[in-house]
């Protein structure tokens, strides 16, 4: 079930939240907590039943062994709840993957394994390979199976985050929670922010930009251009959307989520992008990579090293391809270029320094989003005007004799800029949230984005990390 | 300026949730009075039946010969009323002898064929023009499917193809949705989609044109399947000349046509395999082009695409008719760049179904 869905918006979403304040209000939390666990085995299962007793046992599972290590501090325990964990989603994501390289590397003809990917298995994975390390690290207090459940299957979240420390949700439970109208007007906000960004933005640079990465012919330079930034602009547009809708989800049950954006295309080097983008995807990658690999405690070539390993690990995380682990590579790159540059002392102003930093997360998104790395590369290439420089329709006036695509008008870049534009200058959802206050002004604002959301959007596209 | 306050948290939430109500569900009761893809049959729904330019033929073609085949098979209440009636024996119930049992099928192009023109090349069939707007060869393959599978009648298909449907890249909405017979979709799920249909721009045209009476399309979904562009006819009509300039403007700039799309040529093979298993006698032509069309191909990319299509197997060779409305009187039998006119049809069957 989306969450742009209309049995979602309709009938899924207020049925749990008013289930949920009614159970509250009868003040039976422990009911409301596992009757929204049952919501979100219902939301789970919606997609796929197959897979609804691998999370439950799982959940389970790792409750248990969390518990055990806790009171053991067992680092044998801890060891073989990671490679549990990894080994499943290695198994469910990645086996194909080695299975296909190995044939190619060793010439063998293995025959891959018929698996359907479980919804949101990257997510959870992450999510309980923080709790068993917060266990033994002796974090972790609240042994509560019903708390533990509610935090790790809380529907928001489940699918693609943000993802959560044991911190961030469990403690919130422990008191009754109390119906705040000023968070539940921040959520309805959030929401309907989200779903604008989803359905009226993202959903429609979709419609250009699928085309031009779909096209068997060689993107020329001004396709090119649409191809990157457009897909630039649909990620975050969509990424952030969702996020918004989670979190706005989130406050209407009374639950606060961690931020996961924070206008990460104002960001002025590759660092502050990583605080910005899937911020709580570079905690944990910070906090359960970064540093036990030493982060940059051991040395500038070291801390280079554990960054460049740190990014790729996080680019392969988001998919079994070739294309991913480039990706992070690049990235890893990025941040010690970044960091050369620092030590070096070299200084620019913002707006070129926000200018490099937008064109190199561009540059990486191609390969993220192309299906093979030769694709990538071929964008690249057209990118820098090598494969031609067909006109869009839009400046045929300027061209008379040259060549005209027909695979963008030239209306991206007007739309494309007004977008960039927004991103670059708006102060974002969760800062207007935050200073939402209760006025007719907002009223409309509100009612404007709901409306333009669900009466103008297409057809109810997934999200693009709900894949991973 | 300091805005309007609406006192506290406590009243806004509520405001802001009977807002978001009453935006979100005044979606489904414009669905269903509006009915901009004409899947609803209700007596709410304003305008008249099958000409909203939103229509979804898909859905409704199939439905349509869905409901004929349902009446004419010897279960059908019909016939079981007319046993116990002592009408007819219940066994020698026949199929009407309208009832379609062959197709026209292709894009829009071919959805302005009439029917009763392709009856002449074979005296046993009855054919329904089953073509949809911007056709691709997968979906008249899953239709086909749906229909033989659910038990119509399925004699002979007539194909007439042009490039635009290869290279086509376009995404459509809900106006092009296949029937569930044709889709795995369950049908309640295909009616629950529209009534939830984000359709404001299709609702509003079509909620302008029964407000001025003037449609400028009307389809013929239960008796030839064929469409009309009845705004194009009276233009026409009342001034040629002045349709002319403005369909087809001196200064129009030449275009380069998008590169093939393979898979449409493999969902070709698949479609013309189909036919041959199921024993389905299948006529393939290339329909005419307009010069501006022809152009923006050029004559290399389409002799490219001739050889794409003969070298398929189970289509063989098949009559080109690319250039045969091209004369210097071309603007006048056409209605746009892509459609040629009804009145050319008689010609243009002559052409893609004569013997070779």
């Amino acid at each position: 079930m989306l969450f742009n869905s209309p049995e979602f918006i309709y009938f899924f979403l207020p049925f749990s939240i008013a289930a949920w304040w009614v159970l509250q209000r009868m003040k039976r939390e422990h009911d409301a907590q596992w009757l929204v666990v049952i919501c979100s085995i219902y939301f789970y299962g919606w997609w796929d039943t197959r897979y609804v007793p691998l999370l439950i046992g799982n959940a389970i599972g790792n409750f248990y062994l969390g518990q055990k290590i806790s009171e053991t501090k067992s680092k044998a325990l801890l060891i073989a709840g990671l490679i549990y964990n990894i080994g499943m989603l290695g198994y469910f994501k990645y086996a194909n993957f080695f299975i296909e390289n190995w044939n190619v590397v060793a010439g063998s003809q293995h025959s891959l394994l018929q698996l359907v990917l479980p919804l949101g298995i990257s997510f959870f994975t992450f999510q309980v390979i923080a709790y068993l390390v917060d266990c033994y690290k002796g974090y972790v207090s609240d042994f509560n199976l019903g708390r533990f459940a509610f935090s790790i299957s809380f529907y928001p979240h489940l699918i693609a985050g943000p993802i959560l420390h044991y911190s961030d949700v469990m403690p919130q439970l422990r008191g009754r929670i109390d119906f705040d109208a000023r968070q539940f007007s921040q959520g309805l906000f959030l929401f309907a922010a989200g779903l604008f960004k989803k359905s009226a933005i993202a959903d429609r640079i979709a419609e250009h930009v699928d085309p031009l990465f779909a096209a068997d012919t060689s993107l020329q330079f001004f396709e090119s251009w649409v191809a990157a930034v457009g897909y630039g602009l649909q990620i975050y547009f969509d990424f952030s959307g969702y996020s918004d809708m989670a979190i706005g989800i989130g406050l209407m049950f009374g639950i606060i989520l961690p931020q996961n954006f924070d206008s990460p295309y104002q960001a002025v080097n590759i660092a502050d992008f990583w605080k910005r983008w899937h911020m709580t995807l570079s905690r944990f990658l910070r906090d359960y990579v970064y540093i036990p690999l030493g982060g940059n405690r051991n040395g500038f070539a070291k801390g280079l090293l554990a960054a460049a390993v740190t990014m790729s690990v996080g680019g392969f995380w988001h998919g079994a391809a070739w294309t991913f682990v480039l990706w992070g590579v690049l990235h890893g790159i990025f941040i010690g270029i970044h960091r050369i540059w620092t030590k070096a002392d070299i200084r620019m102003s913002e707006p070129v320094a926000i200018a490099i930093t937008f064109l190199s997360v561009t540059a990486a998104w191609v390969v993220f989003r192309a299906e093979s790395v030769g694709q990538a590369l071929a964008i690249w290439k057209g990118m820098i005007g090598v494969n031609g420089f067909a006109i869009p329709n839009l400046a045929a006036g300027i061209c008379q004799s040259c060549t005209q695509t027909t695979l963008i008008t030239g209306m991206e870049f007007v739309q494309g800029g007004i977008l960039l534009l927004i991103c670059m200058t708006y102060v974002n959802a969760q800062k207007e949230a935050q200073r939402l206050e209760p006025n007719f002004k907002n009223l409309t604002y509100f009612t404007s984005l709901f409306f333009t959301s669900i009466w103008m959007s297409g057809s109810h596209e997934s999200f693009i990390y709900w894949q991973f | 300026m300091k805005a309007l306050s609406i006192g506290s948290f406590d009243s806004f939430w509520k405001a802001a949730l009977v807002a978001g109500g009453i935006a979100a569900w005044s979606l489904p009761v414009w669905n269903v009075v509006v009915n901009p893809y004409q899947i609803f049959k209700t007596r709410f729904a304003i305008g008249g039946r099958y000409t909203s330019s939103t229509t979804n033929e898909r859905y409704l073609k199939v439905e349509y010969l869905l409901n004929e085949a349902k009446k004419a098979s010897p279960n059908s209440s019909n016939a079981i009323v007319g046993q116990i009636n002592d009408d007819l024996p219940r066994d020698s119930v026949k199929t009407k002898s309208t009832a379609p049992d062959s197709y026209i099928v292709g894009s829009s192009i071919m959805g302005l064929v009439e029917p009763r023109l392709v009856n002449q090349y074979f005296h046993d069939r009855h054919f329904y023009n089953l073509a949809f707007l911007a056709a691709k060869p997968d979906e008249i393959l899953a239709t086909l499917r749906g229909l033989k599978r659910d038990g119509v009648t399925i004699k002979t298909v007539v194909y007439g193809l042009e490039p635009i449907a290869f290279t086509d890249i376009k995404s459509y909405g809900p106006a092009y949705q296949l029937h569930p017979e044709a889709s795995d979709q369950s049908r309640q799920r295909v009616v629950f989609e529209y009534l939830f249909a984000s359709s404001l721009s299709d609702g509003f045209s079509r909620l302008v044109t029964s407000i001025k009476g003037n449609p400028s399309v009307r389809y013929d979904i239960e008796e030839t399947g064929r469409y009309y562009l009845e705004r194009y006819d009276q233009e026409i009509e009342k001034d040629h000349g002045a349709f002319i300039r403005k369909q087809f403007p001196l200064n129009a700039k030449p275009v380069k046509a998008p590169p093939w799309i393979d898979s449409r040529f493999e969902d070709l093979q698949k479609l013309a395999l189909w036919l041959k298993d199921e024993s389905i006698d299948a006529k393939f032509y290339l329909n005419p082009l307009h010069p501006y069309v022809a152009n923006a191909y050029g004559s290399e990319r389409l002799a490219e695409f001739k050889q794409k299509i003969t070298q398929l197997q189970g289509i063989g060779g098949i009559n080109d008719c690319t250039r045969l409305l091209i004369d210097d009187d071309v603007n006048r039998r056409f209605y746009d760049y892509k459609h040629f006119r009804p009145m050319e049809t008689g010609k243009v069957i002559d052409c893609g179904l004569s013997m070779r």
